[in-house]
């Protein structure tokens, strides 16, 4: 069967979108976290099929948890919880109700106003998750590494960036990476005391903010990040400093990236220009064990367009099996069917 | 079908400013999330959104010893500036500072400072407004004995340096001044201010000759000349001969022309057109524009106090003695025919 | 634009605090919103208690936008991209013929339309409270109107209709629009009874359908009848059934079919004077209405809701040969059946009928849809090439009307918390919006980074430059008042800004000489060609590598540095003092780090700004500079 793209419209920007996982059957639920609204919310969905017909599916709202501010990031902490954060300097945990998706979301623990100018609000950026930790930025140019099991902060980052930080990932228990808004990347070693990064470099020397960092699924020493020029970087950690690649792609900053969670292989992007693309990475991860490669151009890659371009951002995406969930700013929500992946 | 015709439906909140007296202006600042009031108690307030529609005061200090007539916010580029002027003779900058561990922070309170007094009037000033931000910081007062003052902040950095560049004498009393806000890239057009006179007539006693006849304008145009470096009066709207509250020149949107609104005992839209360089020789020289009464309207039935476009300069907002806010909206309608006022 | 033909319209609106006696004053916020103030400018204080009591409230007025409720945000969304779309069409066939894509977005807008009134019907459905439905009720009052009017308008504009012969498709539009009869035709034929005109709705269903065009329908409601048997019935049977209907592609020309056509109803006529029908007045009725009889129109018009559910008829019964443009004098004798003056709906069916689209778009634009309907239509028709305007010149001003249709449109938008990239898209679509989309982008309230990051996107999109870079000015000055110097500087190179950046690096430099640490040092190393937007940054950005030179105990190139820094002149005074003093290290190291030459340059330089020293340490700075001069100099005579 073909891609088949479904476009439903929600009257909010959706600035992130997630699968709400399920053990054994396809799940049909989903969640959203709104931006730039005045009031703004994360909702648990549905897709329900319109009079028994099977094709047209239609997401049909189940819940609602209103924030104060714009919802910069949802991570999974396990398979029935999420971590958010939001634009007035919180984070939260989220439950969703396993048995029944219609009862409103349980908060877990919150971090009031984590990101502070002192008095003043704060960004929290954006977040990552991993094994029940999460590592939160802010606009404070902190890094709060948060216990989600006991619900305290374990390890404070202050002033790691003198810039806003807009993208963290954890690259292993103990290691994070962040990217600031002028591009700047830097590890860091949770466990040193000392609020120096174990290694600093740059993404392009355009000093464009890194939008979103993510690493290689079955080769973590291999980490992209995208720009806010569109262009996405690939390093190897093992390696230098350097970017292995540096690929011109997007038109319009790359707003969110996944490797497929089946197939290491693809990753699929989304920009502000409007596009959905499939990359396969195998050339791409190949090349990062040499020792020198040289800058290539996108065409190079095995790239797909998997949307007509939108006329607005392209905000987030998640994808389940052939099933690709996008958000956009057209206050519309999209589902991409039968991706071959 | 009646259900068809236009209802607006208007909300409104009330704020209850607690100024000890009467306030005298309303100032949003450039993006309309915050406000400043002034008051014949002295005192100058600013309140700030919360978000969720609702103002919340966030300092409140006595700015003079008199009466303070008017507030005026700079472009944010400059920062946080306020400027005031009063009855005590003075007008002044006022920065606030970001301290938010001073006293007060922990009840939202921030600190304004004064960082400059202009004290070279001897008697009340009666209106001030920065200039338009292409020229810099700049600033210009106007008072009761009709000087108009040019200062200008040299180093946009120190806002406790001012320098007074020009002094004005009109020899009318001057109530009200607009800056003639063209965009900085329409380069042909020199820097340009109205003023509009209070004074109240006094040809009937005299009698009716000419010359005092002339005398009776209320609104004149000044513009700065790059050549001479002075600013000369090159235009008295012949159309205008009641005192007059208050005036403001409508965002120019690559018209070739300039508008401007003036409240007197009525609303006027009085249109400024530049004639060309030829054609001013040939008149002697002396004459710059073509000035003509687009509009006037008497609803008010009353003194006309405010007038104030909205961003775009397509809507007016005037107020009077009656109690009443009128809306004039100018719009391209599909008509045939005489247009209808 | 040389001259605007203004229409100044006024609104009053009553203040609804009677406190506000008198002397009120106003400000705009900004979009829909402004405040209200009591005032006196009479500066000595004659104020009475009663002034006193009022003098303190500020009302704050908003405007409420019927489109910005959720539900009608899908429209708006949805739209958008079909309007953009449909600017794409134009753009890239500037030449040829494109009535197939025009009717295709025309249709596409339709659905939009249809969408929105579902949605409505459905959360009018869901509604409890009893205001919440009401509103919900107009809203569809008013998408129903847009609904029939820009199906009428399609038709008769947009749509390629073979030989131009309007009938089927006026008949179309009647049907669906009036659906009333058929539903009750449908429910009569289900049950199929036989004596069915017992329904009270049985005859006027079956003329009903008979003026809708329905002529089979028609025929076997009549065969529900209990007298279908007798010859009245067999009569008008046949006459429906011998009507001739016109197609184009069966092949006979229009005048053959007229000849056909007159041919059929001159029978029926005759029919109808030979008394055939005398004994039953509905069956006589249809015979009329078939014969294109007016007064048997004017008869039926009262079970109608409006003149135009019988235009179809009408027009298949006078002239179904009818082309799109000659259906004035049918529009004039439908509308003349009603009884009393014409709504809105109605005038602004008739003008599309007569070819009027003055009118059509003035009604449309009393409409209390905020514009949408007015922008998108004109738009549509615009493109078309089928809408021409003159005003009272003579002039054509139809691309200027439909430019300030969709300015007003935009710029509604741009000022929408959440809806502000669809209003731009609008804005930048037309000449004069680049100049409002500037104005009103610029002011565009931003609390996070990111919308920062968005709005400067979005103004680089359309070229916007001049309020990207006014945007990241803003922001710097922000940074720097919460005493951000690292965010501050970052914004300030973005806005490419000299002022700002040496904004940012004074501040830095006093925090450093009041005692701080040298703020943004992981910025500063990292800047490169950045540091060159002002000297004063550039200052900062070396002085910092100083520091990470003198800390990794590069004492040469750190010496080597810092004599550069100082002989270049640019550090503002209230930096010379830490500057010279940084000196003092460098001067007692084991080894000598600065020569005799870099001694001389040092000591010139403290001569002239010695007052920037305090004596003592003037005097220790001298000290170690001699000291340095005699032992390099000694150095430097060994190794020539």
């Amino acid at each position: 069967m073909p891609l088949n793209v479904q476009g439903t419209f929600v009257s909010q920007k959706i600035n992130k979108i997630r699968w709400i996982p399920e053990e054994y059957v396809e799940t049909k639920n989903f969640f959203t976290g709104s931006w730039d609204d005045d009031v703004n919310s994360i909702k648990v969905w549905s897709f329900e099929s319109l009079n028994e017909d099977q094709d047209v599916e239609i997401p049909r709202q189940l819940s609602e948890y209103k924030v104060e501010g714009d919802v910069t990031q949802i991570k999974f902490t396990d398979k029935k919880t999420i971590a958010a954060s939001v634009s007035n300097g919180d984070v939260k945990m989220l439950e969703v109700s396993v048995y029944d998706k219609q009862t409103p979301l349980r908060e877990v623990h919150t971090w009031k106003k984590l990101h502070n100018f002192g008095a003043e609000t704060c960004s929290c950026t954006s977040l990552d998750t991993l094994e029940g930790d999460i590592a939160s930025i802010g606009e404070d140019g902190n890094v709060n590494i948060l216990n989600g099991r006991r619900g305290d902060v374990s390890q404070a980052i202050k002033g790691a960036d003198s810039c806003s930080l807009h993208s963290v990932c954890f690259i292993k228990l103990n290691e994070v990476i962040t990217g600031n808004i002028r591009g700047h990347m830097k590890i860091w070693d949770i466990r040193s005391s000392t609020n120096k990064p174990a290694a600093a470099f740059l993404l392009a020397g355009d000093e464009l903010a890194a939008t979103c960092i993510v690493h290689h699924p079955t080769q973590p020493h291999i980490i992209l990040a995208g720009s806010e020029s569109g262009a996405l970087a690939v390093w190897d950690l093992r390696m230098n400093q350097f970017p292995t690649s540096l690929l011109n792609a997007h038109a319009a900053g790359i707003t969110e990236m996944q490797f497929h969670p089946e197939n290491p292989n693809k990753l699929i992007t989304s920009s502000v220009s409007g596009e959905v693309w499939d990359w396969s990475m195998e050339t791409l991860t190949k090349k990062a064990q040499e020792d020198c490669v040289p800058l290539e151009d996108k065409t190079a890659m095995n790239v797909n367009t998997l949307m007509p371009v939108l006329h607005k951002a392209v905000n987030t995406l998640h994808c389940d099996r052939g099933r690709i969930l996008c958000g956009a700013d057209n206050e519309a929500v999209y589902l991409l069917k039968n991706y071959k992946y | 079908m009646s259900e068809l015709s236009s209802t607006n439906l208007f909300e409104s909140q009330t704020i209850i400013a607690d100024h000890k007296d009467l306030i005298h202006d309303v100032a949003y600042d450039f993006y309309g999330e915050r406000m400043a009031t002034c008051s014949s108690d002295q005192y100058v307030k600013v309140w700030d959104t919360d978000g969720q529609g609702g103002w919340r005061l966030t300092a409140s200090w006595k700015a003079h010893h008199g009466s303070v007539w008017k507030v005026t916010w700079a472009h944010p580029e400059f920062g946080q500036v306020l400027a005031t002027c009063s009855f005590d003779r003075t007008a002044a900058i006022w920065e606030e500072v970001g301290d938010t561990t001073a006293s007060g922070s922990e009840k939202g309170l921030r600190t304004w400072v004064k960082r400059s007094n202009l004290v070279d009037s001897r008697t009340s000033v009666t209106d001030v407004k920065f200039g338009p931000k292409h020229l810099g910081l700049l600033l210009v007062t106007c008072s009761a004995d009709g000087i108009i003052r040019i200062y200008e902040a040299p180093d946009v950095m120190n806002l406790a340096q001012w320098t007074l560049q020009h002094e004005i004498p009109t020899k009318v009393s001057i109530s009200c001044l607009s800056w003639n806000p063209s965009l900085s890239r329409s380069n042909s057009n020199p820097p340009m201010l109205a003023v509009g006179s209070d004074e109240p007539n006094i040809a009937n006693a005299i009698g009716t000759q000419s010359d005092k006849v002339a005398c009776n304008e209320k609104v004149f145009i000044y513009e700065y000349s790059e050549s001479s470096r002075r600013w000369t009066r090159t235009e008295c709207l012949s159309s205008v001969v009641e005192p007059v509250n208050d005036l403001a020149f409508a965002p120019n949107l690559g018209r070739s022309f300039h508008l401007l609104a003036v409240a007197t005992k009525d609303v006027r839209i009085i249109k400024i057109e530049p004639l060309p360089e030829s054609s001013s020789s040939t008149n002697g020289g002396n004459v710059r524009f073509k000035s003509e009464v687009m509009a006037a309207f008497e609803e008010h039935c009353s003194c006309v106090w405010r007038v104030s476009w909205n961003i775009t300069g397509t809507l007016l907002a005037s107020s009077g003695d009656d109690c009443c806010v009128r809306l004039w909206k100018s719009e391209y309608r599909a008509v045939r025919g005489a247009s209808r006022e | 634009m040389e001259d605007i033909q203004a229409v100044k319209r006024v609104k009053t609106f009553i203040l609804p605090d009677k406190c506000f006696e008198n002397r009120v004053a106003c400000a705009w916020r900004r979009g829909n919103k402004f405040s209200i103030y009591p005032r006196s400018q009479i500066p000595n204080k004659t104020t009475s208690e009663s002034d006193n009591k009022t003098a303190d409230k500020i009302l704050v007025f908003n405007q409420e936008i019927l489109l910005f409720t959720p539900i009608l945000r899908k429209l708006v969304n949805e739209a958008n991209g079909t309007f953009l779309s449909l600017k794409k069409v134009t753009e890239t066939s500037k030449n040829t013929e494109n009535q197939v894509e025009y009717l295709k977005l025309s249709r596409q807008y339709r659905s939009i339309i249809r969408v929105c009134i579902e949605n409505l019907q459905e959360a009018g459905e869901k509604e409890e409270d009893a205001v919440a439905r009401n509103n919900l009720l107009s809203y569809l009052t008013i998408f129903y109107s847009i609904e029939c009017i820009w199906h009428l308008c399609e038709i008769l504009y947009i749509d390629i209709i073979p030989g131009d012969i309007v009938l089927p498709f006026l008949l179309e539009w009647v049907r669906f629009h009036f659906p009333h009869h058929e539903q009750s035709a449908v429910q009569l034929l289900e049950s199929c009874e036989r004596g069915s005109e017992d329904n009270p709705d049985y005859w006027d269903t079956v003329v009903g359908m008979v003026v809708q065009g329905r002529v089979d329908v028609a025929r076997a409601l009549l065969k529900l009848h209990s007298a279908v048997d007798t010859n009245e019935f067999k009569l008008v049977d046949n006459s429906l059934r011998s009507m001739p209907v016109y197609s184009v592609y069966s092949g006979i020309s229009t005048g053959e079919f007229t000849i056909s056509w007159k041919h059929w109803q001159a029978e029926c006529r005759s029919k109808l004077s030979s008394r055939l029908l005398a004994h039953q007045p509905q069956l006589e009725l249809i015979m009329r209405i078939m014969t294109g009889d007016y007064s048997a129109f004017e008869s039926i018009r009262g079970k109608y809701s409006s003149w135009f559910d019988v235009l179809g008829g009408w027009v298949m019964f006078t002239t179904p040969w009818a082309r799109r443009r000659e259906l004035g004098a049918a529009a004039a004798a439908c509308a003349g059946l009603a009884v009393g003056g014409g709504g809105h709906l109605d005038v602004m069916v008739r003008a599309a009928l007569e070819g009027d689209l003055y009118l059509v778009i003035h009604e449309i634009q009393q409409m209390a849809d905020n514009g949408w309907f007015a922008t998108h239509l004109t738009d549509v028709l615009l493109q078309c090439g089928k809408l021409h305007i003159l005003d009272k010149h003579q002039t054509d001003v139809t691309s200027r009307l439909r430019d300030s249709l969709v300015l007003e449109y935009g710029s509604l938008l741009l000022e929408h918390q959440s809806l502000w990239p669809v209003g731009l898209s609008y804005l930048a679509s037309v000449p004069d919006g680049a100049r409002r989309a500037e104005l009103m982008l610029e002011r565009i309230p931003i609390r996070t980074e990111g919308k920062a990051l968005r709005v400067v996107a979005e103004a680089k999109k359309y070229g916007l430059l001049g309020v990207a870079q006014s945007v990241c000015s803003c922001m710097s000055a922000r940074a720097l008042s919460r005493g951000a110097a690292g965010a501050a500087l970052a914004w300030g190179a973005r806005a490419r800004s000299a002022a700002q950046c040496a904004r940012a690096a004074h501040r830095a430099l006093r925090a450093y000489c009041a005692g701080g640490a040298l703020p943004a040092a992981d910025l500063l190393l990292t800047a490169g060609a950045t540091l060159l937007v002002d000297d004063t940054l550039l200052l900062l950005g070396k002085y910092c590598d100083f520091h990470r030179l003198y800390k990794s105990r590069e004492f040469k190139k750190a010496a080597k540095l810092l004599v550069s820094l100082i002989t270049s002149n640019i550090a503002p005074d209230y930096f010379w003092a830490t500057l010279l003093l940084d000196a003092l290290p460098l001067l007692e190291t084991e080894e000598p780090v600065l020569s005799a030459a870099d001694s001389y340059e040092l000591m010139l330089c403290l001569e002239l700004r010695a007052a920037c020293l305090a004596r003592p340490q003037a005097e220790l700075l001298r000290l170690a500079l001699a000291r340095n001069l005699a032992r390099t100099a000694l150095h430097d005579v060994q190794h020539d």
